[in-house]
């Protein structure tokens, strides 16, 4: 499959095998005609997404190291759906996949990293921030939210100062 | 076997009705969703794999009392995409399957208020539609729980009939995105919410709607702003959650959402800052001498019109009811007719002399309010 797509007059080009295509959610090339017509800006975004992976499949890779080389079944049997295709699209090849790839799906390894990325990479708020942030919650209703940033504040005001 | 043209000639009932409830609840809808043993889901299946599912599911589907008389069935490379835009305007396809080919079935109830779909996003996906519906509350949801019996009642005929992946017994159904198992049953709620949305309050509902744990969207998702007053307020599956279970709990958010419409509508009606009669006298002058109208106008005036009518800002010599019914079918013709025009830029002229004919020919008063009312 070749796949071109053009923003802002940048050209990028990609050739994609069956099996590639399929595992970055082009699952049936004949469709796409339709989806074009249908829901250009939805094909868009996934032609963006499918791009953004491809420029940065060596981060992923080095960020979610694979199970190779361990007694963990990392494929199904069934219908060779792996685990990297689902770490890829949030999606299983068929219900057997449930059975094979179990402690995966209990076990979602990228989600938690990524939630600890996130939250090791998000820069450290004044109270003063936090107040702001505090007063436009309440603003808006939502109190679930301004009760997290309450026990923010509260916990930085009864932080030992440097 | 109903032929295509006697399918696309009329819009499904369920679409033109007006709505229950001050015209906001204008219909629920429930998705069934259930996958084969055995076979790849299919998104990482061949045509062959897909087929194979088609064969054991479709003849088993035309046997159900809902698909048994009348029913439209086809496979995807047998309808075109004017007859694919055209059932997706008629809500009678999902947009995946509209993408899709290869293996891929639609079956159309006679009544036009079920459809399944064979390899859809998952293997079998059937929607059941209903117009409206009355008051839910304290005992009095019926017809709801008769319509959603109706449901439970297909869904254990076909729990006989398939080997479905998952533990029916336990209500329990495998699909392909592992967050979506559960009971393999969504309820929708389609909501006309223009007070709500006139006073910039849908953030509001949305972050309530987040704590409730009940979704919303904006009806036409087509990655544009084109809403038209319309959301869908819909349940996610969860493991062990029976439908019973999420109906009592979603129906009474459903509920509140739509007292909250009425109550915003009251206000507005009282309100110094006359912000609803502007708006509906904006909308009026605009159908009765707009020159071009996109789509988007044309449903968004279209919603306020009902809004107005709802309201008796506008009185209609064939009744509110019938009226609003009238412009729902306009609704649907002209945007039927404007997709699938050659010369795109010949559409917004057509729209706007459709809105101006219809006005004209359909006899009314405008019942504009004194300044001394809001006194």
């Amino acid at each position: 499959m070749f796949l071109t797509q053009i923003v802002n007059g940048k050209v990028t080009e990609m050739a994609l095998c069956e099996e590639c295509a399929k595992a970055r959610g082009l699952f049936d090339p004949q469709s796409l005609t339709f989806a074009e017509k249908f829901f250009p800006q939805e094909l868009q975004r996934q032609m963006d997404k499918i791009v953004r992976q491809l420029v940065q499949g060596d981060k992923e890779e080095k960020r979610r190291p694979a199970a190779e080389g361990c007694d963990v079944i990392t494929a199904c049997p069934v219908c060779h759906f792996t685990l990297e295709d689902y770490r890829r699209t949030n999606r299983l090849g068929c219900p057997d996949c449930y059975t094979f790839l179990a402690s995966e799906l209990n076990a979602p390894y990228g989600d938690a990293e990524d939630v600890e990325t996130t939250q090791q990479e998000q820069p450290l708020r004044s109270t003063k921030d936090l107040e702001a942030e505090l007063q436009q919650a309440v603003e808006r209703e939502d109190y679930e939210r301004a009760a997290v940033l309450r026990d923010e504040i509260k916990a930085l005001n009864n932080a030992p100062k440097a | 076997m109903m032929k295509l043209e006697t399918l696309l000639k009329e819009p499904p009932a369920h679409l033109l009705e007006a709505g229950d409830r001050q015209d906001t609840l204008l219909g629920v809808f429930v998705r069934t969703v259930r996958n084969l043993k055995g076979h790849p889901f299919p998104g990482w299946s061949t045509s062959e794999g897909r087929r194979a599912v088609a064969e054991a599911l479709v003849p088993g589907l035309l046997q159900l009392p809902e698909f048994k008389r009348g029913a439209f069935h086809a496979e995807m490379p047998a309808l075109d995409f004017d007859t694919r835009q055209q059932l997706l305007l008629y809500n009678l396809i999902s947009p995946s399957l509209a993408a899709r080919q290869d293996g891929c079935h639609i079956i159309i109830s006679q009544k036009k208020n079920a459809v399944a779909m064979v390899n859809e996003e998952e293997h079998l996906v059937i929607h059941r539609f209903r117009q409206g519906y009355p008051p839910c509350k304290r005992g009095d949801n019926l017809r709801v729980g008769h319509f959603l019996e109706s449901v439970e009642t297909m869904n254990r005929t076909m729990d006989a009939a398939f080997d479905f992946a998952g533990d029916a017994a336990k209500d329990h159904y495998l699909t392909s995105i592992p967050s979506e198992c559960g009971c393999g049953i969504q309820i929708y709620a389609l909501l006309h919410l223009p007070a709500l949305n006139l006073s910039h309050m849908m953030g509001q509902v949305t972050k309530a709607m987040e704590k409730l744990h009940v979704s919303i969207s904006p009806y036409y998702s087509d990655g544009s702003d084109d809403t038209a007053n319309r959301f869908m307020l819909y349940t996610f599956p969860a493991p062990g959650v029976h439908l019973k279970d999420i109906q009592e709990y979603f129906f009474e958010v459903v509920e509140r959402v739509v007292e909250r419409e009425v109550g915003v509508r009251n206000h507005l009606l009282h309100e110094p800052g006359q912000r609803i009669f502007d708006r509906v006298g904006r909308t009026y002058g605009m159908l009765k001498q707009a020159r071009r109208l996109s789509i988007k106008e044309m449903r968004d005036a279209f919603s306020i019109l009902r809004l107005g009518t709802v309201l008796d800002i506008i009185e209609w010599a064939c009744g509110a009811r019938k009226f609003i019914e009238s412009l729902s079918a306009l609704e649907l013709e002209l945007t039927v007719q404007a997709a699938t025009m050659e010369d795109e830029d010949a559409a917004p002229l057509m729209l706007a002399e459709r809105c101006r004919a219809f006005m004209k020919a359909t006899p009314h008063v405008f019942h504009s309010p004194k300044d001394s009312d809001f006194d």
